[in-house]
């Protein structure tokens, strides 16, 4: 007894003395639904008839959709006009019950986090409290959300009394005054490079901000305008669904919306039991690869294996990358599961309803401090280097269990493009006015092929369905981004399939009346593919940046029209402008002041292929020839096609006999499993590949190289050099030899 | 007055006559080979109604106006004619691409949301139609590269080496300079002078539509070229059977700018859904006559529910993105929600919420609902209206179609009370309570949306299914009235005989009003007043062009403003058609923000972030005549005969209650009718439900009021 | 597809009766159900820019738009019978092939015999 009671005076002490708040593992780790309370219990007793929960859920719903086209309609960031947002209620205990049909869906399974943290610290608290009239923002990613460009605000409902439930928004907003302009720095090396890093705090009262908060984070980022119309877009949209909240309340009681909101979460879970439960059990594994951090190139395993059993699916990603304590690209857990949840919401089951208890019966396996499960040390701003190819690993996987399973709401696909081709930019636009943001195009990510068809042409970005690619002449009205060429459809670089990915396009970007002006960039596979086929078919190829430097194009188009080129590979095969540089590069482009009239280039990645190229109709081939999307290499080299180069007509004979031959060659040079694995595994990851993650044994992690590794249950966080020192010690070395040599 | 008004829709050709103070309304099936024929029977109905010919009526007529939901026939059918498209070098891609979403444009949100599923729509222009030709102009309509005169002809040549029937000519930042264009098409006019290849159209994008915006503009553009050919057709033969008929006059053509025009005047793209926006425009006309200031129009049909707004305040709601079939365009439209709920809305049992669910899938009018006994098996709307009692199985649609009640019974039992666990009574009261949530839902979101209160709004239902849903949906947003109108089944043709000949013309500017970074004030006014001058004098053009007297032309300023770089365009009345004076402008800073408080709410407007005006609109229009309205103010204490009473169900109440059946001829202007009742029209039925009351009015008009 | 087949991707199926992985398209007897499907298969390695060819010179750039070889290679999966490509992995060099497929044959025959899990879409 008394030892108990010591120990509780310890815990006391320890209770009062925090130095400080951090993110608390218990709120962040777990992604599973509060306990149903007692006071939940009661209202579901109380309001219990189906039909008439789906009216009150319905009226709900209308809300939710009415403040997403609120935040659309008021918001000022790019990301809010193409809906990188979504609205919701979260229930008294903080879960995201009810969203709005529209917007980015990653934000479903992880704004809870720092609803749970508001109630478990500030709502006691006597100099915080949650009080009617209160307004809670947040956006730092390690107490929930993505990534710190991402602002949520949230409101308490109250009535008479009682706290019912939150209403909010969170917005992709862009600039937050990071290292680097725009809100995602890739530069960014450690937390502190992140811009603004909001843990979820009251910023103001009796539904008004308080102008000293305000002013503070105005001043805290590069565009003060975008950050007080980003706020006040948000406030109102979460105003405006509190009163349609309280209208519920007032038709159907209190208890209606208590017992809706819990009732819909229940529901949900269940359906995607039931849902589960019709795929085979077993394990599917994927091994993926990232090919850099943003920084530099390097491959960074993403080992992925799902383990479905009844209604539970287990995704194990251990035995992935260590962390990247100076890079941006680690992942907060939450966020990996946010972004998974995107695999099931939107591509699996996308009838089912938005909210967080889709993946209530999917759990996680990582390491800690591996890049998927990162410590709150590290950087975390371009997280999307690594939960992008972690939801590719997932979506490639899936489809080994979805193909043979009893329900299906959708097609089988391979995987989608995967990653964020797009420019971020800085600098003075052509009113004199300092802006920094990201360019909506990115969301123009290939389809991937489906089991019965081609993938659609740059059609959406994983997170979120109706995005919009946007309109150039819209985009150089605000800012001097013009694009020689905004989107074209690149030729040769998607993946081919029975059926193919859809094909991205290139785009070719310069500066026009502007002061001062930079580009950003950030995407990886420019080494490895980021996204893979299935089932016989191909990734898409790999996707370099491109520059001119040293040229102004419109002097090009006065006085030499007859220099100018619309594709990348003309420009960079046939460099046409004298003098000028031209160079290429991985996608991971940190913050480059450029001079007007010099060229920028990057392409959208395509889908993956699906089935066998050998068994594409050759029709399909000879249409996709004529639009010029595949040259006659590819037709006759890939897809073992023989068709008339002016026509496009086929011969169907000829065709045949060259991909019976192409079977053939294939039996002949293929061996058998065991004498193949004999002459291809070896105990390591090649030399001189910068190599990161296990290799034959899970537990076992690289560091970069093969004499470099540490447990996968103790990993030792990595270090990388800086990128510049790197080269200027290889420059050293070479101009040392060049000396050696020169002496003789 | 003497006015003949068509408005030809899927099924029916309505037709509305003004003659002398009479008004006839007549209806024929529509004939889609020739839609003249149809046409001329509804009107012949309607002559024979005042038992004059049909040349009497038209060689004496003022007008004849015309609206039409078709047009998108072409579309739907794909046989419009092979366009190809001339573009900047480097925006091949653009209409392709459809700015990514666009394969969820005109789908539902089910349809949206399916990723893996997602398929665009077969191109109007496919890739080897699209041609890039080296030029541009920048954002401020600076020339950065000249147009080259061989590199044109070149481009050309190859898509008339294809089959090119049309040219779209669409270049960048050419509603900012549209030199480009222009040149353009006088390069290929000159390669191809009309008597080489015929008349081989040319549609410049900045001439039909004239914001910003490079690839909803190209998408205009393509439409109108790729309609243009049906359109013209149509209206030709439409033309050539009223002057055979003595009709000398030009015709008048309904826009969905709720305005209308001669054909000469107008591009196909207007033409489309220019029926429901005839509705709507009868629906203001009304709330005029009606002194009713906010109205909420609803009409119900078979498979789709449209919704539009009349306000007190005089807002014009436009949708300046619409899209048509699948298509997002730029030209203006007045603003209509579609919902696609109507009397075939197949209902459900929807096993994760463990509820009835109805829509959005359609059983349309074939099969149609399984009451209908044409091979329909699944249960909808239609089908739980008559098991409820509503309907009558024998006079349905003036007993033009015998309804089967043990057909609706066994698919509501099948289908929806069975899985779910409900009696069929109960199971279809669920279904009806769902549609009128369902409903009212929609309505809700868009009045509120709007920033509106729908409770200071009445109800205006028309339509075939409207009257029977009325006062459900009304009830469940919090409505007590409801409206319904004369000539309800006729009240978009009764729309189009009430219209303005109108044309809006606008331009995409980049005009600071406030500049936040530097904080000045709009001072040089020339660029506003020279645009609307601009915009004044095309208008006028168009409206001379058609004969119109100059002294008869009004106009009217709207300005699409925003705030900061905010995407809520306001489309605000501008009170002031010149700027003089630093007043001015602050007038117009406080119309927008009293207009932004409204929608969004007090104290979210952010002048601080800066204000700017996006678009300056240009309503030019010329006055009409109106048709007489009138509210009657009868009463009449006299209690109408019911033709029979039968027992009916309702959603909020456990047991059935004898309802009395009347024939709407028995129910007389002034009578009032208390709930439950049912009024049988031939082509509708009126059901007032316990705890409303029916007045009636003039004309087949009626009140429905929710008991104090 | 024989009697109590299950198709499980485009190109494999198994027999429930005889628990053996079949090709879906010449019916080749690949293997044990119980064990990898590919270890029935034939395998190939193949330099990733026979596939994705550079578009860029290779000669001026570093970055052409093909896979690095020295840092991916495609491995490539074809039925011994009929020569279909099943299957392939993008791995770096040397890097173990991935046991992509492990299914409880137990649970799949069960559930079978109760007549559930029948396709509705693809397949």
């Amino acid at each position: 007894m008394g030892g108990d009671k010591e120990k509780s005076v310890i815990e006391k002490f320890l209770e009062d003395n925090v130095l400080f708040l951090g993110p608390d593992p218990e709120i962040m780790e777990s992604h599973k639904m509060a306990p149903i309370s007692e006071r939940e219990e009661k209202a579901m007793a109380g309001f219990s008839n189906a039909d008439q929960i789906n009216l009150v859920r319905h009226k709900l719903q209308t809300a939710c959709n009415e403040s997403f086209d609120m935040v659309e309609q008021m918001g000022a960031a790019p990301g809010a006009k193409w809906g990188d947002l979504i609205s919701g209620v979260w229930t008294m205990h903080g879960d995201l019950a009810m969203a709005s049909m529209g917007g980015v869906l990653i934000f479903s399974v992880l704004t809870q986090h720092p609803v749970k943290f508001i109630l478990k610290y500030w709502k006691d608290d006597p100099t915080v409290g949650i009080r009617p009239g209160d307004i809670f923002m947040h956006n730092d990613a390690r107490y929930g959300n993505i990534h710190n460009t991402d602002q949520s605000l949230i409101i308490p409902v109250f009535h008479e009394g009682e706290l019912i439930c939150f209403t909010g928004a969170i917005v992709h907003e862009g600039e937050n005054g990071a290292c680097e302009p725009g809100g995602m720095p890739s530069a960014a090396e450690s937390p502190f490079d992140e811009g603004l890093k909001m843990s979820p705090f009251k910023v103001g009262e009796n539904y008004e901000f308080r102008r000293d908060i305000m002013t503070f984070l105005q001043n805290s980022v590069r565009e003060p305008k975008l950050q007080l119309e980003g706020m006040k877009s948000k406030l109102f949209a979460a105003m405006r669904m509190e009163v349609r909240v309280r209208d519920a309340i007032a038709e159907y009681g209190v208890d209606a919306v208590v017992a809706t909101l819990r009732k819909t979460l229940v529901d949900t879970e269940q359906e995607t039991r039931r849902r589960l439960s019709t795929w085979p059990d077993g394990t599917v594994r994927t091994n993926l690869f990232a090919d850099g951090t943003l920084r530099e190139n390097c491959l960074i395993k993403i080992r992925c294996e799902l383990e479905k059993r009844g209604d539970e699916l287990i995704i194990d990603f251990r035995g992935s990358s260590p962390e990247f304590l100076n890079r941006a690209n680690n992942t907060v857990l939450a966020s990996l599961k946010g972004m998974l949840a995107q695999e099931f919401l939107s591509f699996v089951w996308p009838d089912l309803p938005r909210n967080q208890a889709v993946f209530a019966p999917i759990s996680l396996r990582t390491d800690r401090r591996s890049a998927l499960h990162c410590s709150p040390d590290a950087p975390n701003a371009q997280s999307m280097m690594t939960f992008f190819p972690s939801f590719t690993a997932v979506q490639i996987g899936v489809p080994k269990f979805l193909y043979s399973a009893g329900h299906r709401a959708t097609d089988v696909i391979a995987g989608w493009y995967n990653m964020i081709v797009t420019f971020l930019y800085g600098g003075v636009n052509q009113y004199g006015e300092l802006v920094g943001n990201v360019c909506a195009d990115l969301n123009g990510m290939g389809g991937a092929a489906r089991w019965n068809r081609d993938g659609e042409h740059s059609i959406a970005p994983i997170f979120a369905p109706m995005a919009d690619i946007g309109e150039q002449e819209l985009i150089e009205e605000e800012v001097p981004l013009m694009k020689i060429v905004p989107h074209k459809l690149m030729r040769d670089a998607n993946g081919y399939g029975k059926f193919r990915g859809g094909h991205g396009y290139q785009q070719i970007a310069t500066m026009k009346d502007s002061s001062m002006w930079g580009y950003m960039c950030c995407s990886i596979g420019s080494k490895f593919p980021s996204t893979m086929g299935i089932f016989g078919g191909y990734a898409p190829g790999c996707y370099p940046l491109c520059k001119v430097k040293g040229v102004n194009v419109f002097e090009e188009m006065k006085d030499h029209r007859d220099l100018l080129r619309f594709t990348v590979e003309e420009i960079m095969n046939e460099q046409p402008f004298k003098g000028a540089k031209y160079s290429t590069h991985h996608m991971g482009l940190q913050l480059e002041f450029a001079q007007p009239g010099e060229l920028y280039m990057i392409t959208q990645g395509s889908g993956g292929g699906y089935g066998d190229v050998l068994e594409r109709e050759p029709e399909a081939v000879s249409r996709e020839y004529l639009d010029d999307l595949i040259s006659m290499n590819t037709v006759t080299n890939i897809y073992h096609v023989v068709l008339d180069a002016e026509s496009g007509a086929v011969d169907v004979a000829a065709t045949t006999a060259k991909r019976e031959a192409e079977r053939a060659k294939r039996k002949k040079l293929g061996k058998p499993y065991k004498e193949f694995v004999k002459g291809w595994e070896t105990e390591h990851p090649p030399e001189g590949v910068p190599y990161y993650g296990s290799w034959k044994d899970r537990s076992l992690i690289y560091r970069g190289s093969k004499d470099d590794t540490c447990p996968a249950d103790n990993i030792v966080a990595v270090m990388m050099r800086d990128p510049k020192d790197v080269r200027i010690e290889k420059l050293e070395a070479e101009l040392a030899a060049a000396r050696a040599q020169a002496k003789g | 007055m003497r006015r003949v008004s068509v408005d030809i829709g899927g099924t029916f050709t309505d037709c509305f006559l003004a003659y002398d103070g009479k008004y006839i309304e007549a209806k024929a099936l529509t004939t889609h080979h020739n839609l003249a024929s149809g046409f001329m029977e509804a009107l012949g109905n309607a002559c024979g109604e005042l038992n004059l010919s049909v040349r009497d009526v038209l060689s004496s007529v003022d007008a004849v106006r015309y609206a039409t939901t078709l047009g998108t026939n072409a579309l739907i059918e794909r046989n419009g004619p092979r366009v190809g498209l001339v573009t900047t070098a480097g925006y091949e891609s653009s209409v392709p691409l459809m700015r990514a979403r666009g394969y969820g444009d005109g789908l539902d949100h089910a349809g949206q949301t399916d990723l893996p599923g997602a398929d665009r729509p077969v191109p109007l222009v496919p890739i080897p139609m699209i041609v890039g030709i080296m030029e541009r102009i920048d954002y401020k309509g600076a020339v950065c590269m000249e147009v080259d005169d061989e590199d044109v002809r070149k481009a050309v040549r190859k898509l008339v080496d294809q089959g090119c029937q049309a040219f779209v000519v669409a270049l960048v930042n050419a509603v900012v300079n549209p030199a480009h264009e222009k040149e353009v098409e006088r390069i290929i006019l000159n390669e191809y002078p009309t008597h080489v290849l015929g008349a081989l159209p040319i549609v410049l994008s900045h001439r039909v539509a004239g914001r910003k915006a490079e690839y909803s503009r190209t998408m205009s553009a393509i439409l109108d070229a790729y309609l243009h050919d049906q359109m013209y057709h149509g209206m030709s033969t439409l033309e050539v059977a009223l002057r055979a008929n003595g009709y000398s006059r030009p015709m008048l053509l309904v826009h969905n700018t709720s305005g209308m025009a001669q054909l000469n005047s107008t591009h196909s793209l207007q033409t489309i859904h220019s029926g429901p926006v005839a509705g709507l425009e009868a629906t203001g006309y009304l709330a005029g006559q009606f002194k009713e200031p906010n109205v909420i129009a609803t009409d119900m049909g078979g498979t789709s529910f449209d919704i539009g707004l009349v306000t007190s305040d005089g807002v014009k709601f436009y949708d300046f993105n619409p899209v048509i079939d699948r298509w997002l365009v730029s030209t203006p439209m007045t603003y209509l929600h579609t919902l696609g709920a109507g009397g075939g809305s197949i209902a459900r049992y929807d096993r994760l919420w463990g509820a009835v669910e109805v829509g959005p899938e359609s059983a349309g009018s074939d099969p149609g609902p399984a009451c209908y006994a044409r091979g329909g098996k699944l249960p909808t709307t239609t089908d739980a209206n008559l098991v409820l009692g509503y309907l009558d199985e024998e006079n349905y649609a003036g007993g033009t179609i015998k309804l089967n009640r043990r057909r609706a019974e066994r698919a509501i039992e099948e289908y929806v009370a069975k899985p779910a666990g409900l009696s069929l009574i109960d199971a279809a009261k669920a279904i009806k309570r769902k549609v009128d949530a369902n409903m009212a839902s929609a309505i809700f979101k868009e009045v509120a949306v709007k920033g509106y209160n729908p409770k200071d709004f009445v109800i205006l239902s028309y339509g075939g299914g409207g009257p029977i849903h009325a006062c459900g949906y009304a009830a469940e947003i919090g409505v007590a009235k409801v409206l319904i109108p004369p000539f309800s089944s006729v009240f978009s043709a009764l729309g189009a005989g009430n219209m303005n000949q109108l044309h809006i013309h606008e331009k995409s500017l980049y005009l600071m009003l406030y500049d936040a970074t530097f904080r000045t004030v709009l001072s040089d006014y020339t660029t506003f007043n020279e645009t609307v001058v601009e915009l004044e004098e095309r208008g006028r053009e168009d409206l001379i062009r058609q004969n119109v007297p100059v002294e008869k032309i009004q106009t009217r300023v709207e300005l699409d403003m925003r705030y900061g770089n905010q995407l809520a365009q306001i489309s605000v009345t501008s009170p002031i058609a010149r700027l003089t004076t630093p007043h001015d402008i602050i007038t117009l800073l406080d119309r927008f923000s009293t207009n932004y408080a409204q929608r969004f709410g007090e104290g979210s407007q952010a002048p601080e972030a800066g204000v700017r005006i996006n678009v300056i609109r240009v309503v030019s229009f010329v006055e009409h005549d109106k048709l007489s309205l009138e509210r009657s103010t009868a009463s009449d204490a006299a209690k109408p005969v019911a033709r029979s009473e039968r027992p009916c169900h309702f959603p909020q109440l456990a047991e059935p209650m004898m309802t009395p059946v009347y024939d709407h001829t028995a129910v007389t202007d002034g009578m009032t009718v208390p709930g439950p009742a049912l009024i049988e029209t031939p082509r509708t039925t009126y059901l007032v439900e316990p705890g409303w009351t029916l007045t009636m009015g003039l004309l087949g008009s009626a009140v429905m009021v929710k008991n104090a | 597809m024989a009697k109590h087949s299950v198709a499980i991707t485009e190109y494999l199926e198994i027999d429930l009766d005889a628990e053996r992985w079949h090709c879906r398209r010449c019916g080749h007897d690949i293997g044990s159900a119980r064990s990898p499907y590919k270890e029935g298969l034939l395998v190939y390695e193949r330099d990733p820019r026979e596939i994705h060819r550079p578009i860029l010179d290779p000669d001026k750039y570093e970055f052409t738009y093909a896979p690095d070889p020295s840092w991916c290679r495609i491995i490539e999966f074809y039925c011994p019978s009929c020569g279909t490509m099943m299957e392939n992995e993008y791995l770096p060099p040397g890097h173990p092939l991935t046991n992509d497929i492990e299914l409880d044959i137990d649970k799949l025959k069960q559930r079978h015999a109760q007549g559930e899990g029948k396709s509705d879409a693809a397949g």
